[in-house]
């Protein structure tokens, strides 16, 4: 029998960033994440803890694909509440933070979904066997899975930095977009 | 050799390329060209993706902690949240199921005892023992376990996740203590209340009339019936995804702001000589909101930058020798002030979690055209650099041959 105390807490916490940064919804994830673990509790045992709690998270996630709908209604309440934040809390990195994290979700949404969930998987800290378990890759294919996740997420990042945001095209001006541009190209 | 493609360099940074071939490709990166072209810009991949990985934290995680903000989103992420209308839909569920079985074993209730019975005159009153009976059937289907040990097994299993995800987020899932009832009944509370509040609310009129008789019903064991296991199937229907996901709003909100902020519990400097450092003007302190576990331990969860001036008193006591620039001397000087290395720069302090400022001098630094390198000494043997950037919440963090990066947020020094 697992121990599912010791599985909550040591795996509750990533498991939940995974799902958020996938799902863009704190809310959703935790929910996702609970079920996850609800599934763990019916098993008698578990081989591979972190990549079959992973692998059963994305599972649930693909189950619920159908509710991308709802996942992009979320991103606009984020850009209007983004909006209001702003309005009530003029301090610059504020602005930064939420169009940045606009920029990051779009340029997520934008990969594959194997390529996503690698890499959000990797940033989670699962080693390449683990993702390849959840996955259903062969190891030798995650480098390059993280590879081509990595090169199209930063490429599709700075386009939108060098687009910007339809928007906040007019009111950030060529400011943000220069000043995005210079920011990160220190990276 | 040929070539390195990129899925092996990444693995190779990775460090998940097996020692002989991760050898082999340091080997051919540290004499091809092209390929250290390949790796450089590898790490510029990696370094980026974190930080636009790390940046998906941020956007919610500000919005969502904001009480009005909530009261919009929430909803949106709760299929299965209770709600005034689904409770209330629940408990009309409820009392029409109970009502519904009273009445059509009605004739049976002449196995209600005597007593209670002959006390009855009027029509209003005589609903009340098959009210108080019902209520004795909703209390025991809370009570007693289901007939079926699989479902059993399962609720309490929901039950146990709920209580460790309200744990963790430092708020029970119900009001009932722990381990006052039995696993099952764990995840019945609020229905029950809710069950026998209407229950109770319904019966009012004829209960004031048969004040004495309505006890008399309740304690009897006649009355129980054969319906009751129906009643519990029923209601634990209703019960099992609405109470297992009973929110506890700030508490979540305070998990949401922890789950950010990872470095919260991690201070790197000693709780030793505490106490703030008065009259020092700092020019800026910051907090770290998102870092990668790597990081932990190694940077303080906020720190505080001073200015060489402020510390040339220190300076002067021969604690940071070899620190460059004028070393005026009005700075007031603190005898208790523990240097924890001579600085060359300008002192980095750590805020500690009770929001004071360590004493304790934890690393340095300068600015530099937009730039401002902190160099931290949590682990003299493997230092780093916090590279902040002029006007950007994200900081970029070095460490020998690793690149990383955070997000910061600049905070209002402590006074």
């Amino acid at each position: 029998m697992i121990d599912l105390d010791r599985l909550f807490r040591e795996y509750h916490q990533p498991l939940v960033r995974y799902l958020a940064r996938r799902l863009g919804d704190r809310d959703w994830a935790e929910e996702v994440a609970q079920e996850t673990f609800l599934r763990a509790a019916r098993q008698e045992s578990i081989v591979s803890e972190r990549s079959w709690l992973f692998a059963v998270a994305t599972n649930l996630l693909r189950d619920e694909a159908r509710k991308d709908a709802r996942r992009r209604r979320h991103l606009e309440l984020l850009r209007e509440q983004a909006r209001a934040e702003e309005a009530v809390e003029p301090e610059p990195t504020t602005l930064e933070r939420a169009q940045e994290a606009a920029f990051a979700r779009k340029a997520v949404d934008a990969l594959s979904e194997r390529d996503r969930e690698a890499l959000l998987m990797r940033e989670e800290g699962l080693n390449y066997t683990e993702i390849a378990s959840a996955l259903d890759l062969s190891v030798a294919s995650v480098g390059t899975t993280l590879a081509r996740a990595r090169k199209r997420l930063v490429e599709a990042y700075e386009a939108l930095q060098r687009e910007g945001w339809p928007g906040t095209r007019a009111e950030a001006g060529g400011g943000a977009r220069s000043g995005g541009q210079g920011t990160h190209a220190a990276s | 050799m040929l070539h390195l493609d990129e899925g092996t360099i990444h693995a190779w940074l990775d460090g998940e390329l097996p020692p002989d071939e991760a050898e082999e490709a340091a080997r051919h990166v540290a004499s091809c060209a092209a390929c250290g072209a390949l790796v450089a810009e590898a790490r510029g991949l990696m370094a980026g993706a974190t930080r636009i990985v790390s940046a998906l934290d941020a956007g919610p995680a500000g919005v969502v902690a904001r009480g009005d903000v909530r009261a919009t989103t929430r909803p949106r992420g709760y299929r299965f949240a209770i709600t005034p209308a689904r409770m209330s839909i629940a408990a009309t569920i409820v009392v029409a199921v109970g009502i519904t079985l009273s009445v059509r074993h009605a004739s049976r209730d002449a196995a209600v005892p005597t007593a209670a019975k002959t006390t009855v005159d009027s029509p209003a009153a005589a609903a009340a023992p098959r009210i108080a009976a019902q209520r004795v059937a909703a209390a025991d289907s809370i009570s007693s376990p289901p007939a079926s040990p699989a479902p059993q097994a399962l609720k309490a299993k929901r039950a146990t996740v709920s209580k460790l995800a309200s744990a963790e987020n430092n708020a029970p899932v119900s009001g009932k203590p722990a381990g006052a009832q039995a696993p099952a009944a764990g995840i019945l509370p609020i229905v029950e209340q809710k069950a026998l509040s209407v229950s109770r609310q319904t019966a009012a009129d004829a209960a004031k009339q048969v004040a004495s008789a309505a006890p008399v019903a309740e304690a009897a064991p006649a009355p129980r019936r054969l319906d009751s296991t129906r009643a519990k199937d029923e209601m634990a229907k209703v019960a099992v995804d609405s109470i297992s996901r009973a929110p506890a709003p700030p508490a979540r909100r305070a998990v949401s702001v922890s789950a950010v902020n990872q470095l919260a519990e991690v201070v790197t400097t000693s709780d030793r000589d505490a106490g703030s450092i008065g009259g020092v003007t700092f020019p800026s302190c910051y907090r770290v909101v998102v870092d990668s576990t790597d990081w932990r331990g190694r940077i303080p969860a906020s720190f505080a930058l001073e200015r060489l001036a402020t510390i040339a008193g220190a300076a002067g006591q021969g604690s940071a020798a070899g620190a460059a620039g004028p070393r005026p001397s009005a700075a007031p000087v603190q005898a208790n002030r523990v240097i924890a290395f001579a600085p060359s720069g300008n002192p980095v302090h750590a805020i500690l979690p009770n929001g004071r400022v360590d004493s304790l001098v934890v690393g340095q630094w300068a600015a530099n055209s937009g730039l401002i390198n902190v160099q931290f000494r949590a682990d003299p043997r493997r230092p780093v650099t916090l590279q902040l950037m002029n006007a950007s919440s994200t900081a970029h963090v070095i460490s020998n041959d690793r690149t990383d990066s955070v997000r910061i947020v600049r905070m209002t020094c402590p006074r």
